[in-house]
């Protein structure tokens, strides 16, 4: 086997030894390094070395699959957080964006005469009043002629009224 | 092309996961790292898992190479891949039942024709009367071609130190061997 320190041998020994032992030193290790090349270790078989190669490119394979699993995931992950990022942080409120609605049109509010102006307060005062003429009516005992129901029934009938009325 | 360019366009390669690349670093040093885990372990068979398990760490850990020597930096991966496989407590028993085994069955086995075989075991018998730990630095330096500066570096310990235990290992060994 070919050395590629044995230059620096003999000043390397001269550094801890003096010069007849580092000499002497060199001359032992030199011979010992002789009888190591005479006897050479055996070399791998052929087949091993194919073995290994390919044990070696499964590996490199499987790295290679890992790695590209591991970036896509990555890359979801990143997605996936971005996107929560977007839903979660949407920054300070746009008041260009707020929307404002009255509950009574302005016209209504703007009115000088609600009961004249609202078409259903009209509706309904009108209602009203002709039950109230009717109940006279029939308090005076003109019932049977002005109309066909009863005071019960006109009652219920102003109370139904009036419960549409609230309800709006 | 100058074979330092050359190894830098192949390591480079496998940094952008070339398999091409690491085919070729594979021919490039699974000799050395055979023989050096062989050395070490005396078995074939858990040579070539040693062997595997190093090209897979590569593999894993070829993105943490910043430059510099390689074959320190492959070294290093191969010496921790050898204490790693010391510290399992099943291989480990494995590894001494099975070095027990052929130590026992060796002086009865049947003469060898061939002297080189027979003088290659006889290596491989008296590296293991040596203490593993020279013995470890012997097969690093001598496998690995790395200057003793790096070596004393890998093992954490001073040149003089690493210099001093590989003379002393080498000597002994020739001792062993012409004995």
């Amino acid at each position: 086997m070919e050395k590629q320190t044995r230059e620096n041998l003999n000043d390397l020994l001269r550094q801890f030894l003096d010069s007849a032992q580092a000499k002497a030193a060199g001359e032992d290790i030199r011979a010992g390094e002789r009888l190591l090349d005479a006897c050479p270790a055996p070399t791998p078989s052929p087949e091993t070395i194919v073995r290994i190669k390919g044990e070696v490119a499964a590996t490199l394979a499987r790295r290679h699959r890992i790695t590209l699993i591991f970036r896509r995931s990555l890359v979801a992950a990143a997605v996936i957080a971005f996107a929560l990022i977007g839903l979660l942080d949407r920054g300070p409120d746009d008041p260009t964006n707020a929307f404002q609605a009255s509950i009574l049109p302005a016209a209504i509010w703007d009115s000088e005469d609600i009961t004249a102006d609202d078409p259903d307060l009209v509706y309904f005062t009108g209602e009203v009043r002709r039950i109230e003429a009717q109940l006279q009516a029939l308090e005076a005992g003109e019932g049977e002629a002005a109309g066909s129901g009863t005071v019960e029934e006109l009652e219920t009938e102003l109370k139904q009224i009036e419960t549409e009325f609230r309800k709006g | 092309m100058d074979s330092s360019v050359e190894l830098a366009r192949i390591i480079a390669g496998c940094k952008s996961g070339d398999a091409d690349c690491f085919a070729q670093i594979v021919d490039l040093y699974a000799g050395r790292c055979y023989g050096y885990f062989y050395r070490l372990t005396g078995d074939r068979d858990l040579s070539d898992e040693l062997l595997s398990e190093l090209f897979i760490r590569l593999v894993q850990k070829i993105g943490s190479y910043k430059g510099g020597a390689f074959e320190s930096w492959l070294f290093r991966i191969a010496l921790n891949i050898f204490h790693d496989h010391l510290r399992g407590k099943q291989r480990r028993k494995k590894l001494v039942d099975a070095r027990r085994t052929e130590l026992e069955l060796e002086p009865n086995e049947a003469p060898r024709s061939d002297a080189s075989d027979e003088q290659l075991d006889k290596l491989q018998v008296q590296l293991n009367r040596l203490d593993a730990d020279t013995r470890e630095l012997i097969m690093l330096r001598y496998h690995s071609q790395l200057s003793f500066k790096k070596i004393a570096e890998m093992r954490r310990e001073p040149i003089g130190t690493a210099l001093s235990k590989l003379h002393r290992g080498l000597k002994k060994l020739r001792e062993f061997m012409e004995g």
